[in-house]
């Protein structure tokens, strides 16, 4: 494993792999920072550059992207208690409080340190897991793949919002979205409308942009307002923490990473039910839990150190299994069938420059993000003062040449606006999008599995509930379609979703 | 109009839509499962969840569908079509410039100074970056 390891590392320091890298952090940081627009919808605006690129360099700037952005999201929740991505909601608690203490240097350093330790232990716990449960998958047959990705395609949905059964819609949804075009095995053509062009199936790069760029940005203009914010400033000598912050942070980052990590790896949980557990955690555990909510350093090392270490530990079952276990890990597999290459376990052995190129990549990334965001940090608050109305243009006119790059064809540019016109429906009427985008991706391996697996057993069911490992993740999806009737019975009303 | 019940309605709007159409897709059998089976079950998941989704909302205390501003929908959308229809007829310059005078229009009192500047870098970034860098077929005054 070491050799494996420095081969990835001697990959990753690649001059153009280190440029994407560097490219996908700023990138990272940059949209984490600013309130309203998410790492999703930044990585699908890049997904059409990808296409010039490498794939090992493409794969290493979006998952910069991803976990960039997790730095940059807790800024705006400490300087103006405004969450960047929601997986820092939480980190509005007691980071703004300490900003209003004039401390916010000081927890804008120690949210950089917890996120560093804890994606660090994260990349950890990726390079020994990822390739013990690949070889472990290997053993997989149709059945067991189409109850890990159903089990996933719940998960997804339902964890994401207030309204599961919302989720579940755009879930379902998605798979339809995923199955345009012609058959796999029939080759006879599925919600064609008559239109050859689309019997390759719709183009990841113009349903996620449409999705998550054009509807996202459009919702932002309606919600916010057009002054510039005001941001205090922070200075450089403000940043240093005191002995006492410093030792009050090393063991809340610690449980943030352990369970940050375990989040991360589950389908469906995530960074931002991560962030929110480790809160919960770090309060229970602390000796005078009064002082949560007044500006506690433990409140923001905790969650600052889980949602990084959620969002790398994401990896593991997207690399080693094929599985994403959230729409951004679902985009970034997609990104890898674009360029031929196909996720599973195999993906260790066949693609081993990709795979320990890329976790190489990722301690790259977050020593490069710990310079971006300590040393830089007043630029980053500068950023803040930008109005939205200065930037919603210009990202507007990279979503049409983006997509329009791809195949020089005008008809993907307007795929992409009649799926922004899907999206700012969907979105008004409050259902979760990302959900849709996780079904769009699993959809067709969905039923690709279904099929092989009931060609094998002659079409009998029990094929899938013959082995130990579909029982499990089957019944757990069972489980979760209980609870969620059951919560739906109960509490029978809609929360505001929570959106990057 | 009650929120909950427009969503669930239109879940079951797309499922019947979904189903009607893979109906006439051949099914196949429990073995050999043709393009039609799974699209139409997929429908049938849907159409119970739309269901669930209305029970949902006449079961509980509902909001009402908010009040949806115009004004922002039509400006951002105008400024993507017309750059779409503009840009291979007459060039990426004029299209990008309609592009931000349009999209800017979403939000009121936007500055024509500040449109200027940014339909001048974006121009410029476009040109630089897509036509001359990646060589996409595009030009950038004309057609």
């Amino acid at each position: 494993m070491q050799s494996q390891l420095l081969s990835g590392f001697i990959t990753a320091f690649e001059p153009a792999n280190l440029l994407f890298c560097f490219i996908g952090v700023t990138v990272g940081t940059f949209v984490g920072v600013l309130p309203g627009i998410g790492a999703l919808a930044a990585i699908s605006m890049l997904l059409p550059i990808t296409y010039y690129m490498e794939p090992t360099a493409a794969l290493i700037m979006l998952a910069g992207i991803f976990y960039g952005a997790q730095y940059g999201g807790s800024t705006a929740s400490i300087l103006m208690n405004l969450p960047g991505t929601a997986a820092n909601a939480v980190t509005c608690l007691d980071g703004y409080p300490m900003s209003k203490q004039g401390r916010a240097g000081v927890a804008l350093f120690i949210t950089t340190m917890a996120s560093f330790v804890g994606g660090s232990i994260a990349i950890l716990a990726l390079i020994f897991l990822a390739p013990a449960i690949a070889s472990f998958a290997l053993n997989f047959g149709a059945a067991e793949y189409f109850a890990v990705m159903v089990f996933g395609l719940v998960a997804g949905s339902t964890m994401w919002s207030g309204s599961t059964l919302k989720g579940l819609a755009m879930v379902t949804f998605g798979v339809v979205l995923g199955l345009v075009g012609l058959d796999m095995q029939s080759a006879h053509p599925r919600f064609q409308f008559g239109l050859p062009q689309l019997s390759e199936g719709l183009s990841l790069v113009a349903v996620a942009m449409g999705l998550f760029g054009v509807s996202e940005i459009l919702v932002n203009v309606m919600r916010s307002g057009s002054d510039p914010l005001r941001v205090q400033h922070v200075t450089l000598r403000s940043l240093l923490p005191n002995r006492a912050d410093l030792r009050v942070s090393i063991f809340p980052t610690l449980r943030g990473a352990l369970s940050g990590s375990v989040m991360g790896i589950l389908p469906g949980a995530g960074p931002t039910i991560a962030s929110f557990l480790a809160y919960a955690v770090e309060k229970r555990v602390s000796k005078n839990p009064e002082k949560f909510g007044k500006g506690a350093v433990e409140g923001v090392a905790g969650p600052e150190s889980a949602n990084n270490a959620a969002v790398q530990s994401a990896f593991i079952p997207t690399l080693s299994l094929g599985i994403p276990g959230d729409a951004t890990s679902a985009v970034l597999l997609g990104a890898l069938m674009i360029h031929g290459i196909a996720p599973g376990p195999n993906l260790v052995t066949t693609e081993p420059e990709l795979f320990w190129g890329l976790i190489a990549s990722f301690w790259i990334g977050n020593v490069l993000l710990l310079i971006l965001n300590i040393p830089l940090i007043g630029v980053w608050v500068s950023i803040l003062r930008i109005p939205y109305r200065a930037l919603y243009p210009a990202m507007l006119f990279f979503i049409c040449i983006g997509v329009y790059s791809v195949n020089n064809n005008v008809l993907d540019v307007y795929v992409v606006i009649f799926f922004g016109a899907i999206g700012t429906f969907l979105l008004l009427m409050k259902f979760p999008i990302a959900p849709l985008l996780l079904g769009f991706i699993l959809g067709p391996l969905i039923e690709e599995h279904m099929r092989n697996a009931l060609l094998i057993s002659r079409g009998h069911l029990s094929i899938f509930v013959s082995s130990t490992i579909s029982q499990v993740f089957l019944g757990a999806t069972l489980l979760l379609i209980l609870l969620t009737i059951i919560g739906g019975m109960r509490k029978g009303k809609t929360e505001e979703e929570v959106r990057a | 109009m009650r929120q909950q019940l427009v969503a669930g309605g239109s879940v079951i709007v797309l499922a019947l839509i979904i189903i009607a159409i893979a109906a006439s897709y051949p099914m196949g059998t429990m073995a050999r499962m043709g393009p039609g089976m799974f699209p139409i079950f997929s429908g049938i998941v849907l159409l119970l969840i739309g269901g669930g989704i209305i029970l949902q909302g006449l079961s509980a205390e509902d909001g009402l569908v908010d009040e949806i501003s115009l004004r922002p929908i039509i400006a951002v959308f105008a400024g993507l079509v017309l750059w779409t229809l503009l840009a291979p007829w007459i060039g990426l310059v004029p299209a990008t410039v309609t592009l931000v005078v349009a999209t800017s229009l979403a939000q009121p009192g936007a500055s024509w100074l500040g449109i200027a500047a940014t339909s001048i870098l974006l121009s410029a970034f476009g040109a630089a970056t897509f036509i001359y860098g990646l060589g996409i077929r595009l030009s950038i005054f004309g057609g």
